[in-house]
């Protein structure tokens, strides 16, 4: 090989197996005795649950367990948080809760016991709208306020920032909700071995993170749990926490034989995380000759019922609102509102494509609004080496202006710019 | 109201027992083990599932099994193996068209449809075959590109196409 | 996984026709199955028995005197293939291609599209301005009714139980006439239609005053409709840009569009004005004989 990778295109070590279908994917393992897993979700999108009845199911041929919140020896999760349960056990707070999972000796027969689960719900008021959801009096997604959590990040003095500049620019942007859409669906196999150990073949990014995560929720030891990923058929951030793997371990152990699970995609669309909607607001003060002085945003984030990635999503996002240019006065407040909504997680660039659309639009705003070239007002505000950031961070080595240049020129840019 | 039927799957015979709601995709990875069929939406909506009926692409999970009976079904089992590979799976592979590879065996399956009707296809035609596959990683430009280098490939070696 | 349902595949027509009966209400009809069966996935329909009319020779494509004969299991595939269908109606070969992706062409049958009765059914337009007549068969009687007098609303249409739609006769086109379809979705593939339309023009012996003209737009009212208002301001005279901007304008007004997840109703509104104003030009084109494909 003589040391050089770079530039050279190499083939997938694996593309042989994908391009003759002999790569094995979640839901194409097997083992003998295996039972099929399938989970009854929540009719409302707020509601106290008043009772569970699963004797009905456990009575019909071929149903050899139901699990429901009671079965979880540790029923709370999360990455930052720990709020979300395995099972749903006072509440449910988004439809994609689960509330019970049934193991039958074929799909069919799982499918056919979820209509036989009974559950009492008290329908609650359900908040939608962020904003909506950060008043006092708005229906609670848990405990006494739905802002999770508010980060802060201040540089110099907006204030003596707006009295400098010449124009002020305001705008609100919104971002929808996108589902990562991997085309193959959540699959988890697990089998509990002689020697005490679970096993399980499961379609995530992040296995170990996995491992932790089922070993304080089963209360069992982690180096008695091993993850097993398998060919993934794409994830893109959706496959980058626990989903469907306590169920199966959890029906592993009560039925003693292999479980697996494959989630539809209406289950993939309802019951597993999404990118958080953001509501951005920009504020920025400008001078006569085009440099931004000031800066304030302001972005609420969509958590949706739980936290899980959201608080992670909501910081690399702050870090980033106030965009690759140096700005001397800046303020900056991101809040993470729960509602019942799906749940807002990680997905390519981490809440970052959500404030890079909202300023950058912002920019085309302002530059409009001072009538300077799109391109120039931005050149001129880059960041450069030794410019620090709104955290206080010095950079080193950058070459932000280089890059630019160099995209000017490969795209043909309409005008002349006149670098300075 | 089980029922014995036949299907023929890459030129073999299979008998199994179905039930008439039982559907072809489902056929072909539960009960024949031919997994190479993916299911992603079972809808009709993803192509994942695709094979070929009689050598049409269709989706196997709009498709009882039951009506396959005495029909050509071809998966992507039956294309090439990886000793010998058919050449729009070499052409996949050298094109990078595959990232994750879910989408690959549909697509696969559709393109191979095409070349076997139009084995000179202009850009539009392979966009045209291939839209009833999604690709969720690749950006489909790398796909178009190696569907049109194996067709050059194909009619440029006579016999080429296995 | 399917709910479970019995499966009746009959060797020829009147043992359909027999079974329906024999099955009573919950007996479904099953032909491509790419609208049924995702259905029954999502427990919309729970047919208690299936009867197959693959193979029963409803798939073919004749053509008689004074018209063509369409059988109800005809693919779209098929229909996007045909030369009869190429060569006589574009406008149906336009809508056939329209729909779905090729795989869902390949099990998809005409039959299937025009009975499941959505709003945005794509065949419809094209059989409306072709002025289609539908044959529909039970064991007790056999009738043909325009296609205009199928629909009855969303999902719902003149069928009786036990009773199937056989085949379609497509009258054969006047001299010196042309018809177009055109659909606009949220992508070009798989997807329903935002609206779509279709329209056919015969010009009179002077190649210029428009003797008859048929608009018909779909996914913008309860059922498709035809835009009777605007084909009147159209017929007896000179075609102009002028005069097909009008009709497109009060074609537009006489539809009855929502809102959906699909496109608001305003949006629906502004593609009838954009969608007529372009199909009645292309069929005028073809027409002229200007423009064949
Ligand atoms: S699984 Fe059949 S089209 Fe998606
Ligand atoms: S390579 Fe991942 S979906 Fe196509």
């Amino acid at each position: 090989m003589n040391g050089s990778a770079i530039g050279v295109s190499r083939p997938r070590h694996d593309a042989v197996l994908q391009v003759t279908g002999r790569a094995l994917y979640g839901d194409d393992y097997e083992r003998p005795g295996m039972l099929y897993a399938k989970a009854l979700r929540s009719r409302h999108p707020h509601a106290r649950i008043l009772k569970v009845d699963t004797s009905r199911a456990l009575k019909l041929a071929g149903v050899k367990a139901v699990i429901t919140a009671e079965d979880v020896p540790k029923n709370r999760y999360g990455f930052t948080h720990l709020d979300q349960p395995v099972l749903a056990d006072d509440k449910v707070r988004y439809m994609g809760d689960v509330v019970a999972v049934v193991a039958a000796t074929s799909w069919d027969a799982a499918t056919e016991a979820l209509d036989q689960i009974e559950v009492d719900y008290l329908p609650l008021p359900a908040v939608f709208d962020p904003v909506e959801a950060m008043k006092p009096d708005a229906p609670k997604v848990h405990g006494d306020s739905n802002i999770v959590s508010h980060i802060k990040i201040r540089s110099g003095d907006v204030t003596e920032g707006w009295r400098i500049s010449s124009e002020i620019v305001e705008d609100v942007m919104r971002t929808q909700v996108v589902e990562h859409c991997h085309i193959e669906p959540h699959a988890a196999l697990a089998e509990l071995t002689d020697d005490g150990t679970y096993v399980i073949w499961s379609t995530v990014q992040r296995p170990f993170l996995i491992a932790s995560d089922l070993s304080r929720i089963l209360q069992y030891p982690m180096n008695k749990i091993r993850v097993i990923t398998p060919a993934i058929g794409g994830g893109f951030g959706g496959k980058n926490e626990i989903t469907i793997e306590p169920y199966v371990c959890l029906l592993a152990a009560k039925t003693k034989r292999p479980v697996k699970m494959v989630l539809s995609r209406e289950e993939e669309f309802c019951g597993t995380t999404v990118r958080h909607p953001y509501i951005v607001k920009y504020r920025s003060g400008v001078t006569k000759d085009g440099k931004i002085v000031a800066r304030q945003v302001e972005i609420i984030s969509d958590s949706g019922a739980y936290v899980s990635w959201g608080e992670s999503t909501l910081s690399k996002a702050s870090i980033h609102a106030a965009g690759p240019y140096f700005i001397p006065h800046v303020r900056i407040d991101g809040y993470l509102v729960y509602t019942n909504n799906s749940i807002g997680g990680a997905m390519r660039g981490f809440g970052v494509p959500q404030v890079g659309f909202a300023y950058e639009c912002h920019m085309d705003n302002i530059a409009a609004v001072i009538g300077m070239d799109p391109l120039e007002f931005r050149y001129k505000n880059l960041l450069t080496d030794n410019s620090s950031l709104p955290t206080g961070q010095v950079l080193e080595f950058v070459t932000l202006r280089e890059t630019v240049r160099k995209a000017v020129e490969l795209v043909g840019w309409k005008k002349e710019v006149e670098w300075e | 109201m089980k029922r014995a039927i036949i299907l023929v799957v890459n030129g073999t015979e299979h008998s199994v027992e179905v039930q008439p709601s039982d559907l072809l995709v489902d056929v072909l990875r539960d009960r024949l083990r031919l997994t190479g069929t993916k299911k992603g939406c079972g809808t009709g909506e993803c192509g994942a599932c695709t094979v070929l009926l009689d050598g049409k692409p269709v989706n196997s999970c709009l498709l009882l099994a039951i009506r396959c009976e005495g029909r050509q079904i071809t998966t992507i089992e039956g294309l090439g193996t990886p000793d010998s590979l058919h050449v729009l799976q070499k052409a996949f592979i050298d094109n990078g068209a595959v990232q994750c590879g879910f989408c690959a065996p549909g697509m696969l399956l559709s393109a191979k449809a095409l070349l076997d009707e139009n084995p000179a296809p202009s850009e539009m035609d392979i966009r045209q075959a291939l839209a009833g596959n999604i690709c969720r990683c690749t950006g489909y430009v790398k796909i178009v590109k190696a569907v049109s280098s194996a067709a050059r490939t194909m009619s440029g070696a006579e016999g080429g196409g296995r | 996984m399917l709910p479970r349902t019995l499966y009746i595949r009959p060797s020829d027509l009147t043992k359909a026709l027999e079974a329906l009966e024999e099955h009573g209400p919950g007996a479904r009809v099953i032909a491509g199955g790419t609208d049924l069966i995702p259905s029954m996935r999502a427990r919309t329909q729970l047919p208690s028995c299936l009867v197959d009319i693959q193979g029963l020779g409803l798939d073919t494509i004749t053509r008689t005197d004074g018209f063509v004969r369409i059988g109800a299991a005809c693919t779209f595939s098929e229909l996007a293939r045909s030369g009869i269908i190429r060569e006589m109606f574009p406008v149906l070969r336009e809508a056939a291609s329209a729909i779905g992706a090729v795989q869902t062409r390949n099990l998809a049958t005409i039959g299937g599209n025009l009975s499941s009765a959505v709003p945005s059914c794509d065949s419809a337009p094209a059989l409306y301005v072709l002025k289609a007549r539908l044959t529909l068969i039970s064991l007790r009687q056999q009738r043909a009714i325009p296609v205009e007098e199928f629909f009855q609303g969303p999902r719902r249409t003149v069928l009786a139980p036990a009773e199937i739609l056989a085949w379609i006769d497509v009258p054969v086109p006047p001299d010196r006439s042309g018809s177009a379809f055109l659909k606009i979705g949220r992508r070009k593939a798989l997807t329903l239609a935002i609206v779509n339309a279709a329209a056919s023009v015969c010009l009179a012996k002077d190649g210029s005053t428009v003797e008859d003209a048929t608009i018909s737009l779909g996914a913008v009212a309860p059922t498709p409709l035809r835009a009777r208002k605007a084909e009147a301001l159209l017929k007896g005279c000179t075609w102009s840009e002028e005069l097909v901007k009008e009709a497109a304008w009060v074609a537009s007004g006489e539809t009855s569009p929502i809102s959906d997840i699909r496109a608001s109703a305003d949006y629906r509104r502004e593609l009838c004005k954009v969608l007529v104003r372009r199909a009645l030009t292309h069929a005028w084109k073809r027409a002229l004989g200007g423009d064949q494909r």
